[in-house]
């Protein structure tokens, strides 16, 4: 519950000008990296660890808070103006974001983006304060039966987000996970399908897989558009506020709510991570919307509901870290090493012995969220204008920067030549109207299925039983159920309405 | 000469290529050794995909030969494009041009590290950018030197970033 004198004290540690500096330092340092395709929030903290060495424990913490805030909003940016997600947590961003900036209406997704963002981060964090002992062990309870069917139900967005041809999506999203494969399995470590080349045990990283196949892509095809005499619309530079209005704002809070809570649920829960929130999010938001085929023309739910979804994650990331000492993505487990490095354990004890550390967490995430929002409206009108940089310069400058992540991840020379192999691929899969998006949540969500189904079958002995024994799993694969009948009812209902429009045009032709 | 462009045949070209990539990775599958005895072995997720991939393959394969079909019956076919010239072939092939470019310049920074094949590639890549008639060369050697090298001492000298060395250092 709410301790208003440990809340105070928090903010105490942190609204020091030391504590503010590291803060708006993080902050602005996360947005430019997570800004940037193939680097992240987690490079940032893993590059400023050894700065946290000569800091007080609460500024440490001030610092890579504003680095993790940083870092997921920062992907907002070039998935709007680039179509191009600066992180993986950003992919959903790009679906709406950029047709969105194509219409001329670049600072309105920005803007739409920043706010719920903000929104996002601000519920996570008081689910954090609030209920984050609670929430910890209801993680618990989550086995590899449930790990799996929550895996499932991720998959069937495959279904919902292939667009017009379903089977092309599937086949594209079995690809993914195949491209997952490569490397060594899960469980008992066997290398496959490596062929005999070292590199390829380590697998194909995230970042060469969906910066290669979404971004590259982008600056191949931008090679031929640009020669097109027809120039796009430029975009508006004249906002107002956050370029939507109030109605439009509070239309969108009830999907931001939902998302927020997605994006908590699936930050608790260690492993999965906010790479797949926004795209259950989205997909979620995009089932139960009145306009589905309104989706992926560029409207403000897409946006609404992937970067709600992403931000929420952090706090509900920091949950099982705190509560449990459990890291649940890369960010948390670098947050973990630094809090080690400073003598503090998190764990079930902390919020016993150690109870204004959290509270220093709280704080220092709210004012960095207050820092994202600030800066990201402040940045607003001059991020709009890299679209008016000349394409010729923009396309093969971010070429170069995602060289630059891509090496980063691993400093390996091959994670880049991946990144071209890949934004081959992407290419050739466009050619032959092969949807992309469903690789990439293949690539993503396939690994998690495989190793908690393999997991879970060694520890029931081979036994599928404790799956239908278990609410939590049952209830996702009821979600699973329902997501898949709802894309297949409305891939059933266009088809007829086609069929419909082609009998009648037929009709038509032959009264003429 | 052709009398039906290349294009109508992608779709067809497509799903074969994936029922073969799916016959491909089935056959790899017995190729994984298994060094523990378990009840999925590392195989088993390899060979269900593959199978999966086959099904929708031959589903894809289907729809693909109808929709050719159709288009022949009603004379929807699209004829093949009138002979081009290089340049045309080359205008028209841009996309593939500049990824053919990326590749070389990505093998190449393992080669010669970051700096150079950055600053070579980022010219051409601005020329395949634009036309010929609006060309200011000196302009785009300016960006193409400025702009790596910047991008190389900000990620190495304030952030710390690895980047490839090769062999000029």
């Amino acid at each position: 519950m709410f301790n208003f004198a440990m809340i105070a004290e928090g903010f105490t540690s942190v609204l020091t000008p030391a504590g503010l500096f590291y803060i708006a330092l993080g902050t602005f340092v996360g947005i430019i990296f997570g800004a940037v395709p193939g680097l992240s929030g987690a490079v940032a903290i893993a590059l400023f660890i050894p700065v946290t060495y000569t800091l007080e424990p609460h500024v440490s913490i001030a610092l890579i808070m504003g680095l993790m805030m940083g870092g997921v909003s920062g992907g907002l940016i070039s998935a709007v103006l680039l179509n191009i997600p600066g992180t993986a947590a950003s992919f959903g961003t790009t679906f709406d974001g950029h047709p969105m900036a194509d219409r001329g209406e670049a600072g309105k997704a920005l803007g739409t983006g920043i706010v719920y963002s903000f929104i996002g981060g601000l519920l996570s964090m008081f689910s954090l304060v609030l209920i984050a002992p609670a929430l910890a062990k209801f993680a618990l309870k989550f086995g590899s039966w449930e790990y799996f069917c929550i895996a499932v139900f991720a998959l069937t967005m495959v279904a919902s987000l292939s667009g017009k041809n379903m089977v092309k999506g599937l086949i594209s999203g079995c690809m993914g996970f195949v491209i997952a494969m490569v490397g060594i399995a899960p469980v008992d470590f066997t290398p496959r399908f490596t062929f005999g080349i070292l590199e390829l045990q380590g697998g194909f990283a995230l970042i060469s897989v969906l910066t290669g196949s979404f971004a590259l892509g982008e600056v191949m095809k931008n090679a031929k558009k640009s020669r097109d005499p027809v120039k796009p619309k430029v975009a508006t530079y004249k906002i107002k506020g956050f370029g939507f209005t109030m109605k439009e704002f509070f239309t969108q809070l009830p999907n931001c709510i939902r998302s927020s809570l997605i994006g908590i649920g699936v930050g608790i829960l260690p492993g999965i991570g906010a790479s797949t929130s926004n795209l259950i999010a989205y997909s979620v938001a995009k089932d139960s919307s009145k306009y589905p085929e309104r989706f992926g023309t560029g409207i403000m739910d897409g946006i609404c509901a992937s970067e709600s979804a992403n931000n929420a994650t952090v706090g509900g990331a920091m949950i099982p870290l705190l509560a449990l000492g459990i890291p649940g993505d890369v960010a948390t487990a670098l947050l973990l090493g630094a809090l080690t490095l400073q003598g503090i354990q998190p764990g079930p004890l902390l919020f016993v012995n150690n109870a204004g550390l959290v509270y220093t967490v709280f704080a220092s995430m709210i004012i960095a969220n207050v820092c994202m929002i600030l800066m990201m409206y402040g940045g607003m009108r001059g991020f709009v204008r890299i679209l008016s940089v000349s394409k010729s310069v923009l396309m093969p400058t971010i070429m170069i920067l995602c060289c630059v992540g891509a090496f980063s991840n691993n400093n390996r020379a091959f994670d880049i030549i991946m990144l071209g192999v890949f934004g081959i691929y992407g290419m050739l899969l466009q050619k032959f109207d092969f949807p992309v998006t469903p690789l990439i949540i293949g690539y993503i969500v396939g690994p998690i299925a495989e190793q908690n189904l393999r997991r879970a079958l060694i520890l029931s002995d081979g036994s599928i039983l404790p799956m239908f024994q278990s609410p939590i799993a049952l209830f996702f694969l009821l979600l699973a159920a329902v997501s898949v009948y709802l894309s297949v009812r409305k891939t059933l209902r266009a088809r007829r309405e086609a069929m419909a429009a082609g009998r009648l045009a037929a009709e038509g032709e032959e009264d003429i | 000469m052709r009398k039906y462009s290349l294009n109508n045949y992608k779709n067809i070209g497509a799903a074969l290529a994936v029922l073969l990539i799916a016959v491909f990775l089935f056959v790899s599958s017995f190729f994984v050794k298994t060094s523990t005895v378990t009840t999925l072995g590392p195989e088993f997720m390899p060979r269900l995909i593959s199978i999966v991939i086959f099904l929708l393959g031959l589903m894809n394969l289907r729809t693909a030969v109808r929709d050719f079909q159709f288009l022949k019956k009603n004379g929807k076919l699209e004829p093949a494009p009138p002979p081009r010239t290089p340049k045309e072939i080359f205008l028209n092939n841009l996309d593939w041009v500049s990824g053919a470019l990326m590749m070389v310049y990505v093998i190449s920074i393992s080669i010669f590290g970051f700096l150079l094949p950055s600053i070579v590639y980022m010219f051409l890549q601005i020329l395949l950018y634009t036309t010929t008639q609006k060309r200011n060369y000196g302009l785009y050697l300016i960006f193409s030197i400025v702009i790596p090298c910047a991008v190389y001492f900000l990620f190495r000298n304030y952030f710390f970033l690895m980047l490839p060395k090769g062999i000029l250092g």
